[in-house]
């Protein structure tokens, strides 16, 4: 008995260690933020007064009311251009055989591994011959496909757990194949498909180098760009970047935190997109 | 009434034929139990007749119509499956109402027919829950109002029984086979629980590796088994088999393997024949003159089951049988015993194609 | 409707196809040049190899820690874990430019780092930590552990989790020791996640480039400078498209040799 609240105890010292470890930054970066912009720091100090007006400053000197607005549209038009193009998809790969269908799998599967960083280069010569460069799509385009690869391995995932007989059931009492999509299938998958929609999110709200090389104009950027361009104008005003910073986490970290259980089941069941 | 037609059906996925030429008439009204070993193409057929799977060769009729070409929907049917297959996120009610609104049937006559539905299982109470909320005879009942509520022109059934409990089990027999009469809706219903085919088909029929071996009246399925297959499959415990030298001796049989002998009435018998003895007519010898015997046998197994005992008894090298003794019979495991068969019940079956030659003999 | 079910992989398969289109674009221009001299490139090599450090820092290091803490905790089924997983997986959640800015200021020369080592009394290690020619790239590597370490513990103890009590006991009354039990149940029970982790966590390394772009930008001189990076630089800002088209090319098909490899190697079902 008392082994085992000795383990017990050792168990929940070494989550204590590793949460304080991942914890820390953050909160370093917090503290920095509520000192006064300009203020020059040493390692770790607590303001003399606390005042938010860092984060209006960051706010208004980095236009980050544009830069979210951005973010915010892209990211939108991609959770729902996926969703809709993975749903039907994810059932057709789940659900039907049809021609060629393991082979167009594969290059799905290969499309969740492949990074930006190695289809940068041609995506931007073709995004620019299209005169899409400095546009959302050249943002919204390339994440979607990107994130189909990832959402429809996810839908056909979750449309094989689903027990053959119910849509055979629906097929028996009269309904369409659209039918049993819509109306017994993607009721059943709610949870599924919140997976993949804050998922998918995420990785078009944190997306750099994408935005990176296709926006050069103000008007398209989005946060994570802006935030670097900040850094690289404000460096030294560490304050402020650091405001910066936490207002660009904090739309991620809101809905990780309303949706945690779904993040997490997302990346632990295999997403091999990271 | 709506009779049903299968016609030479053959299904292969790849190489494997799960269905082989399956010809099997139901009658319009008729309640047909499809019985067999798991893996035999029961079920197969079962989808097939559904169009939840498309027919390699052959036709399907439904009534008058030629149905393997069409999608489920239009061959107004509806089915019981095994896992009751309710949709998680709808009520009972919605899951009753689906299939009619899913025929555009107008909303006051969905609701009408549904709760006349309801009231008949019993579920008048539970059109709220949802299925989770539901035990597993609820849901059962749903399942079955499902179909139901449907008027179709034929009831399916994937072994709906196997997942209740045992006394739930025999319930919900009498009330399906209740349910079929009143309605008079033709049934096709599969299992292979030999005990539910038994009780509840106006005929069965019993499948094996994909081929139909035999199709009639349980009672006559039990007398007259076509084959060594359908004979050792319908009854529990199963009929016993041994080999046997036929001897013609006058118009009579002599039967002999060195430890059995039996003489039976037949026209003619070849050399050899595959004699099949039930459990209700073998019992200790008790002189009776009814009886041909006595046998040296040993008791391997005693089952004692309260009301009847099963005593398996073995009479030497490959010489098996099961004894049916009334009452709790006492006995020892290695026990000798002499044993004799009742006269005249002997199933003769050809030794290499088990085909049956005579019964009750 | 039919179609519809094909637009989807079609789109997909669209952005394949550019990534083949580069290729032979590439070819128009100047041959397999291209890839004869990233091969030969000196930048290129020094730059993979700084990935292959990543990928110790990234991957190895992560997976090797969660491991043995999943083996050594493996007992304890732990109650209300859950706030402590949402923790530990934060900085999983984070857009890497954000994390960048944020260990940019730990590493600082004036930053908590340094003021934490003068505090305890190793004023003499204080550094410039992203500054210095010996330490940028550890010190890059760190980040990457920091945020794929606690990627890596949720999972296996996760995996832990579902591996079947009885499969212990079974181990435990076959006499196992507490090694070989982790050889015998805990890590054979984890193949799947083992391999999950490992193929995040060594494209994670092998990509990069956000939190280097934030912090270093490769330098001082190339000592933090990595593939992607590469790629960046020459397509956009040196013009040579050709070469870094042959850069992604490469790294893409060696993220997916590693990744079927990882999978092959470790799952039990490929």
């Amino acid at each position: 008995m008392t082994a085992g609240g000795m383990e017990r105890a050792v168990t929940y010292a070494v989550l204590a260690l590793f949460s304080v470890l991942a914890v820390t930054p953050i909160l370093v970066i917090l503290l920095a933020a509520l000192h006064p912009p300009g203020a020059l720091l040493t390692g770790v100090e607590l303001p003399h007064t606390l005042s938010l007006s860092t984060f209006r400053f960051a706010w208004d000197t980095g236009g980050f009311g544009r830069l979210m607005a951005s973010s915010l549209l892209v990211s939108a038009a991609v959770v729902v251009l996926t969703t809709l193009l993975c749903i039907p998809a994810g059932y057709a790969f789940g659900t039907m055989q049809f021609p060629g269908a393991t082979p167009i799998f594969y290059v799905m599967l290969a499309g969740m591994v492949v990074p930006f960083e190695s289809l940068i280069v041609p995506l931007y010569y073709t995004f620019r011959d299209a005169g899409l460069t400095d546009t959302y799509w050249a943002l919204i385009l390339p994440q979607t496909g990107l994130s189909i690869s990832f959402g429809t391995f996810w839908m056909r995932a979750f449309f094989r757990s689903v027990p053959a007989e119910l849509a055979d059931a629906a097929r028996v009492d009269g309904a369409s194949s659209w039918r049993v999509l819509w109306r017994v299938l993607v009721p059943i998958g709610r949870p599924a498909i919140l997976t993949m929609v804050v998922l998918v999110f995420m990785w078009t709200w944190n997306e750099f180098l994408l935005a990176l090389v296709m926006i050069s104009d103000q008007t398209h950027r989005t946060a994570p760009l802006g935030l670097s361009t900040f850094q690289s104008r404000y460096g030294v005003d560490v304050p402020s970047v650091s405001a910066a910073a936490v207002l660009v986490a904090v739309p991620v970290v809101i809905v990780y935190l309303l949706t945690q259980r779904h993040f997490l089941r997302g990346m632990l069941a295999g997403s091999i997109r990271g | 009434m709506t009779s049903i037609g299968f016609e030479r059906v053959v299904k292969r996925f790849g190489h494997v034929t799960a269905v082989d030429g399956l010809t099997l008439d139901i009658a319009g009204g008729e309640f047909m139990v499809l019985v067999g070993p798991s893996g035999c193409g029961k079920t197969t057929a079962l989808r097939l007749l559904a169009g939840l799977e498309a027919v390699t060769e052959g036709r399907i009729t439904i009534g008058e119509r030629e149905v393997q070409g069409l999608p489920p929907r239009r061959r107004d049917v509806a089915m019981v499956f095994q896992d009751y297959a309710l949709y998680p996120q709808m009520s009972v009610y919605r899951n009753l109402a689906f299939g009619l609104e899913s025929r555009k049937v107008p909303r006051a006559e969905v609701r009408a027919q549904v709760e006349q539905a309801a009231k008949r299982l019993g579920l008048d109470e539970l059109l709220d829950r949802k299925p989770r909320e539901l035990s597993g005879g609820q849901r059962q009942r749903v399942a079955l109002g499902r179909a139901l509520v449907r008027h179709p022109q034929a009831f399916l059934m994937d072994e709906p029984l196997s997942n209740l409990d045992a006394k739930l089990r025999v319930d919900m027999r009498a009330e399906i086979a209740a349910l079929q009469r009143e309605t008079g809706v033709t049934t096709l219903f599969v299992t292979h629980d030999q005990v539910e085919a038994m009780t509840m088909g106006d005929r069965i029929a019993v499948m094996r590796a994909g081929v139909l071996e035999q199709v009639d009246t349980p009672d006559r399925v039990y007398a007259q088994p076509a084959n060594v297959f359908v004979a050792g499959f319908i009854g529990s415990p199963a009929m016993a088999f041994c080999d046997f030298t036929a001897q013609r001796q006058g118009d009579r049989f002599s039967l002999d393997n060195g430890l059995l002998r039996l003489e039976v009435a037949a026209a003619d018998l070849p050399e050899t024949v595959t004699a099949g003895l039930r459990p209700e007519h073998v019992r200790p010898w008790s002189g009776d003159g009814a009886m041909a015997g006595p046998f040296d046998g040993v008791v391997e197994s005693v089952e004692v089951l309260g009301r009847e005992t099963f005593l398996g008894l073995r009479a030497g090298d490959g010489v098996r049988l099961t004894a049916r003794l009334e009452g709790s019979a006492r006995h020892e495991l290695g026990e000798r015993l002499q044993f004799g068969v009742q006269r005249g019940t002997a199933h003769l079956f050809d030794a290499s194609s088990g085909a049956a030659i005579a019964h009750a003999v | 409707m039919f179609a519809l079910f094909v637009i989807a992989p079609m789109a997909d398969g669209a952005w394949i196809s550019l990534f083949r289109w580069d290729g032979v674009t590439s070819g128009t221009w100047v041959g397999l040049g291209n890839y004869r001299a990233a091969f030969e490139d000196a930048a290129v090599r020094t730059a993979f190899g700084h990935s292959l450090v990543l990928i110790l820092f990234y991957a190895v290091l992560p997976v090797a820690v969660a491991l043995s803490l999943t083996g050594l905790l493996v007992h304890s089924r732990v109650r209300g874990v859950a706030a402590v997983r949402t923790l530990i997986f934060l900085p999983q959640v984070l857009a890497a430019v954000v994390v960048g800015v944020a260990w940019r200021w730990l590493y600082d020369p004036e930053g908590p780092i340094n003021q934490a080592l003068a505090k305890v009394g190793l004023g003499s290690l204080q550094h410039s930590w992203l500054g210095d020619l010996s330490t940028a790239l550890p010190a890059v590597g760190v980040i990457g552990s920091w945020i794929t370490t606690g990627l890596c513990l949720v999972l296996f103890m996760a995996g832990a989790q579902r591996i079947p009590p009885a499969r212990y006991e079974a181990a435990r009354v076959d006499g196992a020791g507490p090694v070989r039990e982790f050889f015998a149940v805990t890590l054979p029970g984890l193949r799947n996640e083992l391999a999950v982790a490992l193929s995040l966590t060594v494209i994670a390394a092998l990509r990069a480039f956000d939190i280097i772009y934030v912090t270093t930008k490769g330098g001082p001189g190339d000592a933090t400078t990595v593939p992607s990076l590469l790629i960046y630089t020459r397509a956009f800002v040196t013009g040579q498209v050709g070469s870094a088209a042959a850069i992604g090319a490469i790294m893409g098909v060696l993220i997916l040799t590693l990744v079927v490899l990882i999978t092959r190697l470790i799952e039990e079902r490929p």
